[in-house]
């Protein structure tokens, strides 16, 4: 028996078969995929993710030369440039989003399966892939790669650029990395990790779990007696039927990200100084030039990730909130749909940022070439944090909250 | 856990999960956006790749691997890539990406060659290499066969053919203080520039090529005149002290300028090899390429003559002093200085002469009496010039072959001449019978005297009648003559006296004729007396 996590809708837990995936019934969220591999087939992926991942940070990601100075720099190289620069906030997004989180996801998760594949139970299993998983989607390396490829575009255009070792590893860890996500089956793993899972018997008000009586951990997806608060036996998540005061704190967050993205917008984010004259540039500045340079692809990406998505998220974040506020029964599953997808493209917005901390590691040759980050990147980065925490504090059930209690 | 129900499906109310296809995890989006991108970028790269080519240099002395850019004109073509000595470390191999529109470029014909730091006028590119490196310089070069490993040049080819303008090459002495770059002017204005120096294949002088860009080139004629401009000029000569220097550029870095004589604009014939002047002033003398060399044997001192002094004729330059030497002759026991002059033939401007040899025509003028001669040029500086002239009195000689060269006869120089006159004419003085001829002229006094007395009285008288008597008629003055007539008719003693006076008159005036005579012809007699053979 599980709960479908983004309408509470209860579903007999079936096992997929190969080749299939579930859907929930009611608002179309994924429930589980057939998976083909198993876990230990996912352990070599991640392992090899690992390996890729420690290589892409010890070698050079791009080296450059311009007017006879050459210069190359690593992952971690942007990281200290930017911190030395006066930008240590920036300089610890960088570090948190592309070295901690996917070094601490792979690690832990290597160590989770090993732990699974010899057949020893720890207490900390459960409890260590339930942070896991949630941490997991702050580690942001493959946006970092199409930023490195965005910087890359924007270098070569004056000076010449060469992909370092690091840049294709990195390469081939997004691949590999996303195939290892891919292939992974969380239910699997809580299986095979914590108790086992004994389902509490539902009550006879409804469909969804509440009605029924019940709450799914919004970690594990344990089910649990409504009555029950606390933490999840299986993972320690602690246990709430809906998102504690969803509304008022996807508003605070929303009005947040929105005041921000004024300055991030108005203000430039970066300064370029080539042979004496600075030159700043904002998000939409860089858009054009882009598309002034016949690199429509990449205009289009940024345009897409810096522009577009954060006036979806405001805009469709805001019509959720609305709906739920006024009581809308307005098409529930399409509303479920659209919070599914400002919650998946939310961190492609950061895709700039990470272009910005390449090129301001990569040029620093003094007065003939150097870019610096202005404070309107400090805005962007902290206004792309706040909206994905906004959408994530946002609770759809409570679209189908509303239905229920009419039928109540 | 508190509520162990052991039931491990739902209750069968439970709706089951909707079954569907399985589609591809949103985690691939990024990473799939991420491929596309590089994809797009490797093709672009690859799309503006251009050839790759190997040259080979002695050494890679300011290159440097994925910096140092090729160009042509000064605009980047290609970028070195690689530097690799060669299997048997005798040489470097430059491996270098070359823009892809220079692909149709290459070709057996192309040249590389390595362009380091270089002062000079043209600073920019000059300084340019100090701060960005040396590059490697690269000029197509006409079409031909294509290639991909080429051999550079060790220094810069003397011009990137493809330059508007013209490639003249100058002759000089000697380089001075020109170099690559030197600028070239024509009338102060920047037109050119020295692209490379060479020694003449016999050692002898200096070729220089200079690069005049257009459209002055069009200013280049057969008769143009270039003269080496760095440096001061200074001269003296009868005007005073005069100071000249084309510019303060070209005071430091030296220069070539160039003019065009007025009148002097045939076309330029491809290949003319100009001569570079040391000065200006050497420039716009007449050049004359046709020299003949001539033997003078002086018995007198040259002190004063010195090479490259004048060889004139009646004033006009005709050629100068080439060499001088000394030769002493053990038998006789004297010397002679052979002076070698070069005769400039073009300077004789013959005319009537029908192809007849310089040195024929230079025979019948030395059997008229063409004569060579040393004359002081300067009195103050004692210099001496070479004068050609004619002394018909002069010992009959011929035009003879001495050691390789003809030989012109020579004449004591004018001073010794005139030395040896003035003796001789002291000597002729000193022979005259001097007390002879003052004692007949003593003799001659008192008759003259009486003459004279008389003509007076007689004039008194003529006076004193005709005076007075202002008013007499033309019959009177007739009369007059008439007693004139009869006073001094034949016989009478006034006319012999006059006579014989007259005659004394006569001889004396003869001896005076004879004695200017000698004197005319033989000056020198007056100091060195009459010679044996007057």
């Amino acid at each position: 028996m599980l709960a479908c996590p983004d309408c509470d809708l209860l579903h007999r837990a079936d096992s997929p078969r190969q080749g299939t995936m579930q859907l929930c019934a009611r608002c179309g969220a994924v429930l589980g995929r057939g998976r083909h591999a198993r876990l230990d087939g996912v352990l070599a992926l991640y392992l090899a993710a690992l390996i890729l991942f420690c290589l892409a940070n010890a070698f050079p990601l791009l080296a450059l030369s311009l007017h006879g100075t050459a210069r190359e720099a690593s992952i971690p190289g942007c990281v200290r440039i930017l911190a030395t620069l006066g930008w240590p906030w920036l300089s610890a997004t960088l570090l948190t989003t592309v070295i901690l989180v996917p070094l601490v996801h792979l690690g832990g998760m290597v160590a989770v399966l090993l732990q699974i594949a010899r057949g020893r139970q720890r207490a900390w299993t459960g409890r260590a892939f339930r942070i896991l998983e949630e941490f997991r989607s702050w580690g942001m390396a493959e946006v970092f790669v199409l930023g490195v490829l965005v910087s890359y575009a924007k270098l070569a255009r004056t000076a010449s650029v060469v992909a370092g070792p690091s840049l294709y590893a990195m390469g081939a860890f997004i691949f590999v990395a996303a195939l290892a996500i891919s292939s992974m089956d969380p239910r699997a793993v809580w299986a095979a990790a914590g108790a086992p899972a004994s389902d509490p018997r539902p009550g006879p008000g409804g469909l969804s779990a509440r009605r029924a009586g019940l709450q799914a951990c919004p970690a594990c997806g344990l089910m649990a007696p409504l009555a029950r608060s606390g933490s999840c036996s299986r993972c320690g998540a602690s246990l709430h039927s809906r998102k504690p005061d969803s509304a008022t704190r996807t508003w605070a967050l929303l009005i947040t990200s929105a005041l921000l993205y004024i300055p991030a917008n108005a203000l430039p984010v970066t300064q370029v100084v080539s042979f004496g004259r600075p030159h700043e540039d904002t998000i939409l500045s860089g858009v054009v030039y882009f598309l002034r340079t016949g690199s429509w692809p990449l205009a289009l990406v940024i345009f897409i990730a810096s522009v577009l998505v954060p006036v979806a998220k405001f805009c469709i974040l805001t019509f959720l909130l609305l709906s739920v506020r006024s009581g809308s029964r307005w098409r529930p599953r399409s509303r479920a749909s659209l919070y599914r997808l400002i919650e998946s493209v939310g961190r492609w917005s950061m895709v700039d940022i990470f272009a910005i901390t390449i090129m301001v590691a990569m040029l620093q040759m003094g007065s003939v070439a150097s870019v610096v980050p202005r404070p309107g990147a400090m805005a962007f980065a902290v206004m792309v944090v706040a909206t994905i925490l906004a959408v994530r504090s946002f609770d759809p059930r409570l679209f189908w909250d509303t239905l229920e209690s009419d039928h109540g | 856990m508190d509520e162990p129900v052991r039931e491990p499906e739902g209750p069968p109310e439970l709706p089951a999960p909707a079954v569907r296809r399985r589609r591809p995890s949103l985690v691939w989006l990024v990473p799939m956006v991420a491929a596309v991108i590089g994809l797009w970028i490797a093709v672009k790269a690859y799309s503006q790749h251009g050839p790759t080519i190997t040259i080979t240099f002695e050494s890679a002395e300011g290159l440097e691997a994925g910096q140092t850019r090729i160009k042509h004109k000064e605009v980047e073509v290609g970028r070195v890539t690689a530097i690799n000595l060669s299997p048997d470390f005798s040489k470097v191999v430059v491996t270098a990406e070359l823009k892809r529109d220079v692909d149709a470029h290459l070709s057996e014909n192309t040249r590389f060659w390595v362009i380091r730091a270089r002062v000079g006028t043209n600073g920019v590119s000059g300084l340019g290499t100090l701060v960005t490196g040396a590059y490697i310089g690269m000029d197509p070069g006409p079409h031909g066969k294509a290639s991909r490993d080429f051999k550079g040049l060790e220094t810069a080819p003397i011009i990137a053919p493809s330059t508007p303008g013209a490639l003249v090459e100058l002759r000089a002495e000697k380089l001075g203080s020109l170099n690559i770059g030197s600028p070239v002017t024509f009338r102060q204005i920047h037109v050119g520039q020295v692209e490379g120096f060479d020694l003449a294949p016999d050692g002898l002088s200096v070729l220089i090529k200079v690069q005049i860009n257009a459209p002055y080139h069009k200013l280049i004629h057969q008769g143009t005149r270039f003269w080496d401009s760095g440096g001061v000029d200074l001269s003296a000569d009868a005007n005073g002290l005069r100071l000249h220097s084309d510019s303060m550029v070209q005071l430091f870095l030296g220069g070539v300028a160039f003019e065009n004589p007025p009148g002097l604009d045939e076309a330029l014939i491809p290949g003319r090899i100009f001569t570079l002047f040391p000065t200006r002033d050497k420039a716009y003398e007449p050049v004359y390429q046709d020299r003949r060399m001539f033997l003078l044997n002086f018995d007198e001192s040259v002190r004063g003559l010195a090479r490259g002094a004048p060889v004139e004729f009646r004033g006009q330059r005709v050629g100068q002093v080439e060499d001088i030497h000394l030769a002493f002759r053990s038998r006789e026991l004297d010397a002679r200085i052979p002076v070698l002059i070069a005769l400039e033939p073009e300077r004789f401007a013959l005319t009537g002469s029908n192809g007849e040899p310089f040195e024929a025509f230079m025979a019948r003028l030395v059997r008229k009496g063409f004569r060579a001669q040393l004359k002081p040029g300067n009195l103050l500086t004692g210099n001496l010039f070479v004068d050609l002239g004619f002394f018909p009195q002069a010992p009959a000689r011929t035009l003879v072959r001495s050691g390789g060269n003809l030989e012109i006869p020579t004449m004591p120089s004018a001073l010794g001449a005139l030395l040896d006159n003035l003796s001789r004419l002291v000597e002729h003085l000193q022979k005259l019978p001097l007390e002879q001829v003052a004692g007949e002229l003593r003799a001659t006094f008192p008759a003259l005297r009486e003459t004279l007395q008389q003509t007076r009285a007689l004039m008194a008288r003529l006076d004193s009648e005709t005076a007075p008597q202002a008013k007499a008629t033309l019959a009177q003055a007739q009369a007059t003559l008439a007693a004139l007539e009869r006073a001094l008719g034949p016989g009478s003693s006034t006319q012999t006296d006059l006579q014989h006076a007259l005659e004394e008159f006569a001889k004396a005036s003869r001896a005076l004729r004879n004695l200017a005579d000698t004197l005319e012809q033989h000056p020198e007699s007056l100091i060195f007396g009459k010679g044996k053979n007057p």
